[in-house]
């Protein structure tokens, strides 16, 4: 007994130090990745004299929301930002929206179409829709200011959301077409057995299964483009159309803007994702896990 | 409930394949009819159709009175039972049940009532509000029992229902699929490659190869006179063993290797077919069970000597693996493995009784029943009668 266990100590120690090792290398990350964000919610929640203190503080001594009031366009510090940060809020949200929406309803009928329907050249077509995942963002947008410049939707929420579903729409069709090839055709057999009509299958079986995969198609979506920048830079180029991430770039250019009231504004945009992520994670991991296992 | 009729069914697939040729069967009411054969011979390309999951390419298909051919699968009134089950995964076994009344529009009260009676049935009562991936395998093989017969039905189709089984499951859902079955007295296709299946589950058997059906009827006459070699060697099992053999002029007796088999004049009465083929080669079909240990070890025309390979104790029964130098047959698309119609070393399979030990390399007398042969045409395949 004494003899077996003798080398189970270095064992043991071994272990640790690996466990150890691995802790500090997550801290490392974590530090890298959050520490950015962590510091722009210590600076938006002081004054501005104390963010520009010297040293700098770590810690925000008593909380300040006077920035927040100032990004929505209230207090004393609003006319700074002249309420644009509350119009790109919305913008944002009806843009990510709008483009989740209309990205989805296309995908998930597309994709089932590539899934279940014979017709010729499908499988050349899915690979060319999906291939366009490929393509730099900067090759399109000079070719898609000029469509939409001809169309006269430069500067509109309908141009915006065409553009960003036409460049969403590959993935989401590639995670729904996953979604459809997992489901076995005889599942939708024993539905036309049991006398359902198409509709009837498609409204009735094959959506409610796929469900997990549209929750996760939609998440990605509205995140990619929540977090647009360059398109919408280009594309609208008034407040009307402006959303958070163009105006936050804008914030620091436009007049004296305080550090303090851009950095709330930032975690504002940041928050929207983050509660995004944090919530929802769950359906994104089996959306995409879905098609694979079994 | 009604009779299916399949009329000189064709199935062309676009890319030119001939999966099935003028199939011609017809299911009576409440009758259990099985399709089987080996993987790949039509049979299930066969039931789709019947539900219509497949198009016909030529031939009509009748349920009832009904021509069926070209209506599309949920107006044909069958209930078909998938391999896979094919549970909807997002609801509960009751709603499973249900799914097919619920789109008649029956009042809730009413799927209610049936769901609980074909749940009784199968004894799924307390599994009603569960998701099917909560099931067992035998519990899901059970839903999509259920599924079928609460619709009450023309017809039932099942294809494979019980080959996802362990073995034990299996021969236990036989005897309920069998038994359920019986009781609703509704006509059944039921598809499976399991020969054993086809033998205890069966009114008739129809039995396909390469897209054509072979030979239909009862199981025991399948078994007891098979019409041609793919029949004798695909029921039955273990298999039939089949050679190669010569016949005298006078047909007096029967060359097998370098061994002869003395043939009684009876055989020639009942068997007149055999006349023509004095001194031409046959194939000869020994059923393992038709073969027993003799004692003595001289040749007297009624016995074959043969070494012993393997012996495979069962328990109630042994299986003596043997070989002598007669040449095997192989029938065409049941071994796969094969050549179609390859020869190889004359090996076979005895069924004897249980006491005894035989060693390996052992020496044996075999006893052979000549009015229990079968004989085939070499050429054709096709077997030897009247």
């Amino acid at each position: 007994m004494g003899a077996l266990s003798r080398p189970a100590a270095p064992r043991r120690a071994g272990r640790r130090r690996a466990r150890w090792l691995r802790g500090a290398g997550i801290g490392v990350l974590l530090l890298w990745s959050l520490f950015p964000v962590y510091w722009a919610l210590n600076t938006s929640l002081m004054t501005n004299a104390q963010a520009q203190s010297s040293p700098p503080s770590f810690f925000p001594t008593h909380f300040v929301f006077s920035n927040y009031e100032a990004v929505f366009g209230y207090g004393p510090s609003s006319a700074s930002t002249a309420g644009g940060v509350g119009q790109a809020l919305l913008n944002s949200s009806i843009e990510s929206l709008g483009a989740t929406l209309l990205t989805l309803v296309i995908a998930v009928v597309g994709a089932y179409a590539f899934a279940r329907l014979r017709f010729r050249l499908r499988g050349a077509l899915f690979y060319i829709v999906v291939a366009t995942l490929t393509l730099p963002v900067y090759a399109t947008l000079i070719p898609i200011y000029t469509i939409l410049t001809k169309l006269q939707l430069v500067n509109t929420y309908i141009g915006i959301i065409l553009v960003y579903t036409s460049g969403f729409l590959p993935l989401a069709m590639w995670i729904m077409y996953n979604m459809f090839q997992a489901l076995p055709a005889s599942i939708e057999e024993a539905a036309a057995i049991d006398g359902a009509t198409t509709l009837q299958i498609f409204r009735r079986i094959v959506l409610p299964i796929v469900r997990p995969g549209m929750a996760a198609a939609a998440i990605i979506t509205f995140l990619f483009g929540w977090g647009q920048f360059i398109f919408p830079l280009v594309l609208g180029s008034t407040n009307s159309t402006e959303p958070l991430t163009v105006a936050l770039s804008a914030l620091a250019g436009r007049h004296v803007v305080p550090y303090t009231i851009i950095n709330a504004a930032a975690i504002v945009a940041i928050a929207v994702p983050a509660l995004i992520v944090f919530f929802l994670n769950r359906y994104i991991v089996d959306g995409i896990v879905a098609g694979s296992v079994k | 409930m009604a009779s299916i009729e399949l009329g000189a069914i064709n199935k062309v697939y676009p890319n030119g394949f001939h999966a099935v040729h003028d199939l011609e069967i017809s299911v009576a009411d409440g009758e259990f009819m099985v399709l089987v054969g080996p993987s790949g011979c039509g049979k299930t390309t066969a039931l789709r159709m019947v539900a219509g999951l497949e198009e016909v390419t030529t031939g009509f298909l009748r349920i009832g009175d009904r021509d069926v051919t070209t209506l599309p699968a949920r107006e044909r009134d069958i209930a078909m039972v998938f391999q896979n089950y094919a549970l909807y995964p997002h609801m509960t076994v009751a709603e499973n049940i249900g799914f097919a009344l619920s789109l008649r529009r029956l009042s809730k009260a009413e799927i209610s009532r049936r769901v609980s009676a074909a749940a009784e049935v199968l004894s799924l009562t307390e599994w009603l509000d569960r998701k099917p991936a909560q099931l067992s395998g035998g519990q899901r093989q059970r839903v999509a029992m259920g599924r079928a017969i609460v619709r009450e039905p023309s017809a039932f189709l099942m294809d494979e229902p019980l080959s996802n089984l362990d073995a034990k499951l299996r021969v236990q859902m036989r005897a309920e699929v069998s038994r359920i079955q019986r009781r609703l007295g509704v006509a059944t296709m039921y598809v499976t490659h399991d020969q054993t299946e086809a033998m205890t589950m069966g009114d008739r058997v129809a039995v396909l190869n390469a897209g054509v059906l072979q030979q239909c009827d009862q199981p025991q006459v399948l078994y007891d006179s098979p019409d041609n070699l793919f029949v004798a060697g695909f029921m039955g099992s273990p298999a039939m063993n089949l050679y190669e053999a010569t016949l005298a002029p006078d047909l007096g007796s029967l060359g097998l290797g370098s061994q002869r088999l003395a043939l009684p004049q009876e055989l020639q009465r009942a068997r007149p077919g055999l006349r023509a083929y004095g001194e031409r080669r046959v194939v000869v079909g020994l059923r393992p069970e038709h073969l027993a240990l003799a004692a003595g070890d001289a040749a007297d025309g009624r016995t074959l000597a043969v070494d012993t390979e393997l012996v495979e104790a069962l328990g109630s029964e042994q299986l003596l693996h043997f070989s002598f130098d007669a040449r095997r047959i192989y029938a065409p698309g049941v071994d796969e493995e094969r050549e179609i119609g390859e020869a190889v070393a004359g090996i076979g399979v005895a069924r004897i009784e249980p006491e005894g030990q035989l060693r390996q390399g052992e020496r044996v007398r075999l006893a052979v029943r000549p009015e229990l042969m079968h004989f085939f045409d070499p050429a054709s395949g096709l077997a030897i009668r009247g």
